[in-house]
């Protein structure tokens, strides 16, 4: 027997001190999870949330949509708010199914793979909303300089030379970045080093496999 | 088989030192220890409905126990080296602790400790003497790529105990 038998000898006898009756056992299984799983699953179920409610927050949300009457963006703007909770359900819909699909007995790497793609639904969702926001903006923008008095205004004097719009557009693409950079930073502290992890145990399983 | 309540936790108490290598080979000290035992025995409570006895017990325990270790659990401040590896004598060489079953053990361990996770779940596979393909099947990779990895972990270790 070589040293190794020896060893894997000694391993499978192995004693434990602290061995658990059936009741002790039960009272574990009763406890609350503290699973990733189980954090993802509520945080992703906030995120959906919060973007749901989220323009029910702002005060003027619905006097809003006069103001796009008034610069010929009133459809654009409905449709734009129906599509947003169409694409919300189909999101949750689909975040949903790939959780339900997560199984701890699955293998290691099929675990690892149904996770990744349930977070993946809600990031692009999250994504999507950016996309939206960004779109959104910028049209109201275009039509505001187009058919707004107010904005009409400000483009005349800046036809005057004092650079007011210039200094907008900076103003509102730093502002833009901001948003960005917080949440990607917020995204990355929440998910960053967990998902890093999992990515590298599916790089680790794929090089074995190659 | 669907198991009844009474029966999976009999099974569960028979084989409880599954989780216990587990939480010793994926934790660092006494408290995450039993943070992770409690989290393996709440995983394997919710599942067990679904397991239909198409393999054995002990191979459904290793799945679900390594697959919380790996991605479900939620890792305290990583400790660095238990106390209680701190406290051992120092051990250079195989013949020097040969008499102390305990100190090989630990010795086991702690070589262990340096593997990656993915490893450590082969290698705990392999010193349990699983067949390669239930060690495939676990991994979610193919039975010749387990068998040529675990020979290499295999040429690894023997060369830690020269």
């Amino acid at each position: 027997m070589n040293k190794l038998d020896a060893l894997k000898k000694e391993w499978k006898n192995q004693k434990f001190d602290l061995q658990l009756s059936k009741e002790e056992l039960y009272g574990l299984t009763q406890k609350k999870s503290i699973s990733s799983i189980k954090w993802i699953f509520i945080f992703s179920c906030v995120e959906f949330f919060a973007y749901l409610l989220f323009p029910f927050l702002i005060p003027d949300y619905f006097e809003a949509f006069e103001y796009y009457r008034s610069i010929h963006l009133y459809e654009f703007s409905i449709v734009i708010s129906i599509l947003g909770y169409a694409i919300l359900s189909y999101f949750m819909i689909q975040f949903y199914l790939n959780y339900n699909k997560i199984k701890t007995s699955d293998s290691i790497s099929i675990l690892i793979e149904t996770i990744i793609k349930s977070r993946k639904s809600v990031n692009k969702y999250i994504l999507y909303n950016l996309g939206v926001f960004i779109v959104f903006l910028t049209v109201v923008l275009i039509n505001a300089f187009r058919y707004d008095e107010n904005y009409i205004h400000l483009l005349n004097q800046d036809v005057a030379g004092q650079g007011s719009i210039i200094k907008m557009v900076v103003v509102i693409i730093i502002i833009m970045i901001l948003v960005l950079a917080v949440l990607i930073g917020f995204y990355y502290l929440v998910y960053g080093r967990y998902f890093f992890k999992l990515k590298r145990h599916v790089q680790e399983l794929k090089q074995i496999e190659d | 088989m669907r198991l009844s309540e009474n029966d999976f936790l009999e099974l569960l108490k028979e084989h409880q030192n599954i989780i216990h290598k587990i939480c010793r080979i994926y934790t660092y000290d006494d408290a995450s220890q039993k943070d992770l035992f409690q989290e393996i025995s709440i995983q394997l409570w919710k599942s067990y409905p679904s397991f239909e006895g198409k393999s054995k017990f002990t191979t459904w325990m290793y799945r679900v126990g390594l697959n919380t270790a790996i991605t479900l659990y939620r890792k305290n401040k990583k400790t660095i080296l238990g106390e209680d590896l701190a406290m051992l004598p120092e051990l250079k060489a195989y013949e020097e602790y040969d008499d102390t079953k305990e100190i090989q053990i630990r010795w086991l361990y702690e070589k262990i400790e340096t593997f990656s996770e993915i490893e450590k779940a082969l290698i705990l596979l392999y010193l349990e003497d699983k067949k390669y393909i239930e060690i495939a099947e676990t991994l979610g990779i193919s039975e010749v790529n387990a068998r040529v990895k675990i020979s290499r972990l295999k040429r690894k270790l023997k060369t830690m105990l020269k």
